[in-house]
């Protein structure tokens, strides 16, 4: 009898640990496979948020360091117009947006330099104004590029339509429009140099679609140093 | 069987450690993705909390301008519309030493009075060379915002930056921002961010408590300040062609005729600082209506004066003409404030030359201030610089950017940690 207890286990006793031991391992795995599918929409949705945020950075980094100065209203602008994409229509949004913003920030770098012809050679202009254009359209030539296009100009010279240098800042983005609040209503572009006191928008909307949604998304960015206000609108021009 | 038993456990520990290992590198993945997504998240705060800053800013700024509007505010009783240091916004966040507390997030703030600055559109070839500038980088300096075509010997017009590597044409206009400098010849981002050797050889304005003096806590593009009396009345100019000698004679103003006639005489005025070499108008006065009262230019607003009240011994020993002790008695008088110009000629040996100098370029008034804030939650920072300008009786931002690097809280000689909390909302 000693014996036989030492001996092991009965069959049923074996039959159950396996039963437990199989019905844990299929739901660990099913806790494994769900648990791995769901990280990887979770990284599929977030990598897809990530590009919007990426853009919307971008474009917040540009766009609310946009200045305007009262003396030089030559040389500074903040202008949306509609380019070449829906040129002729009317009516339609702003498809360019081309202005003039300060606060590049300096490299530590750009501190070794002791020689001005030197750190020009090396690092370029910096400082100052630097003019921006944002635009599907292309200032200069694509060369079979898509996307999203900023050219920068520094110094800003006044001249919108050429100069400096252009780069794919976002190649995902498919459609991109612009509208400006003036106070009151959105404006479908804006030209400070037809205004007579020059004035930027208080805040400018973008509505943009990446190639990987199949919807617009829409960010509205605040202008800070716009004097632009509820009480204190833009007088628009009546035409007719 | 004991062999056997022991290999079986070594077996369900080899298994273990295998699991574990597995689990642990996701949870590591997820870990770091998870620290990325809160890291921007936190950014965002900061940011929020920086922009909180300047809007606190803004509104402290309206009590400065309610003081120097120029629409009836200046009432009797009221004693003084100066801008000084006692101002509610200079005390504002004590130099960046108190921090803010805005819920989750915090933020520190300074507030620089820009016309206790030099304004590099309308510094003066003398006092630029009080500075730690060489002659060839004055001259540039005068040439890049002057219209003239034709460039000094040291200088630098098209001709120069047409042929540079990246070239350019000459502003020829107002600098913007005084990061422009960088595009002026000779100045680059370590002469304008990093103490500079005195390489003129004539006396320089010293620096912050003694070291050498940078660029940086001393320039400014934008400095603008009423061109009013302290009660708000707008001054008298006498380049107008509708200025005569009768109006000069009038109470309060009350200048004696000879003098009046001189100066009604005249319409090239090129400061009042020229009216006070007039003979006989070394009394005080007429020094006393001259200082308070004319003006040569008729705009609302000069650009670039040195307010007496908020500039720094650096700024106050780049005006030409004036002398150590001066610097000095003019510093210890900030404590009890400048109300008028003409309080000028209290300071001991303020005759002469150094009185024609400093009528030119003080004010004691000011209407840019500059506005220095960092926004923080959780590990991070947000740093933003802005320009707020009083513009018809409001506090406006007239510009707002990043600071040109990430160390700024030395640069702008912040303690690394705050002393003092003011809580504005509280932590959740």
């Amino acid at each position: 009898m000693r014996n036989r207890r030492i001996q092991g286990l009965t069959l049923i006793e074996v039959l159950v640990v396996v039963a437990i031991t199989g019905l844990l391992t299929v739901y660990a795995a099913q806790a494994l496979i769900s648990g791995a599918d769901y990280e990887r929409r979770i990284r599929e949705a977030s990598s897809r948020q990530r590009s919007d945020v990426e853009l919307e950075n971008d474009l917040r980094i540009f766009i609310e360091s946009a200045f305007l100065s009262l003396e030089n209203t030559q040389t500074t602008f903040f202008v949306g117009s509609e380019g070449l994409l829906n040129q002729g229509e009317g009516g339609s949004n702003a498809d360019t947006l081309t202005f003039t913003r300060v606060g590049t920030r300096l490299s530590s770098d750009a501190l070794d330099y002791d020689d001005f012809e030197l750190a020009n050679e090396e690092i370029g202009t910096v400082g100052g104004t630097e003019e921006v254009t944002l635009s599907l359209s292309p200032t200069g030539s694509a060369s079979g590029k898509t996307g999203l296009f900023v050219r920068q100009q520094n110094p800003a010279d006044g001249d919108p339509s050429q100069g400096g240098t252009e780069r794919v800042l976002n190649a995902n983005v498919t459609s991109i429009s612009y509208e400006f609040w003036d106070g009151a209503t959105w404006q479908t572009v804006w030209d400070t140099r037809s205004q007579g006191t020059a004035r930027l928008p208080a805040a400018v909307r973008i509505t943009y679609r990446l190639s990987n949604s199949e919807t617009d998304r829409i960010v509205t960015l605040r202008l800070r140093n716009s004097d632009v206000t509820q009480d204190n609108p833009v007088e628009q021009e009546q035409i007719g | 069987m004991r062999r056997n038993r022991g290999s079986i456990f070594i077996f369900a520990l080899g298994v273990m450690v295998v699991l574990i290992g597995v689990l642990a590198s996701t949870v590591a993945t997820q870990r770091a993705f998870a620290q990325q997504v809160t890291q921007e998240s936190e950014l965002i705060e900061a940011r929020i909390a920086a922009y909180a800053g300047i809007e606190r800013a803004r509104q402290t700024l309206q009590e400065v301008a309610d003081l120097t509007s120029d629409s009836g505010t200046g009432t009797t009783g009221q004693t003084s519309t100066a801008t000084t240091l006692n101002d509610t916004w200079a005390t504002l966040g004590n130099n960046g030493d108190e921090n803010f507390v805005l819920g989750g997030s915090t933020f520190r703030i300074q507030v620089l009075d820009a016309c206790g600055l030099i304004d590099i559109n309308s510094a003066t070839e003398a006092q630029l060379q009080k500075l730690p500038l060489a002659q060839d980088q004055i001259e540039s300096l005068l040439d890049f915002r002057e219209g003239s075509l034709d460039p000094r010997a040291l200088g630098a017009k098209d001709t120069y930056y047409n042929n540079l590597e990246t070239p350019y044409n000459t502003k020829l206009a107002r600098f913007d921002t005084f990061d422009e400098l960088l595009h002026v010849k000779g100045f680059t981002a370590q002469s304008l961010y990093e103490p500079s050797e005195n390489t003129s050889g004539s006396d320089l304005v010293p620096g912050r408590n003694g070291a050498l003096p940078v660029l940086y806590d001393l320039l400014t593009a934008n400095a603008y300040s009423p061109n009013s009396r302290p009660d708000g009345t707008a001054r008298v100019n006498i380049n107008a062609q509708g200025t005569t000698a009768q109006t000069l004679q009038q109470p309060p103003i009350s200048i004696p005729v000879n003098i009046a006639i001189q100066i009604a005489a005249r319409k090239n005025w090129g400061g009042i600082g020229e009216v006070l070499a007039l003979p006989g108008a070394q009394t005080d006065d007429v020094q006393r209506s001259v200082l308070d009262y004319l003006t040569t230019n008729g705009a609302t607003r000069l650009t670039g004066k040195i307010n007496l009240n908020t500039a720094s011994e650096s700024v106050l020993s780049s005006v030409p003409d004036l002398t150590p002790d001066m610097v000095q008695a003019i510093l210890q008088r900030q404590s009890q404030t400048f109300t008028t110009l003409s309080e000028l000629t209290s300071i001991p040996g303020m005759t002469g030359q150094a009185l024609q100098s400093a009528a030119n370029v003080f004010t004691v008034q000011s209407q840019t201030f500059l506005v220095r804030v960092i926004g923080r939650h959780g590990s991070q920072r947000y740093g933003v610089e802005a320009i707020i300008e009083i513009r018809n009786n409001i506090p406006t931002v007239v510009a707002i950017q990043s600071p040109p690097f990430t160390d700024m809280r030395s640069r702008w000689y912040w303690q690394d940690e705050t002393t003092t909390e003011v809580v504005l909302k509280e932590a959740q």
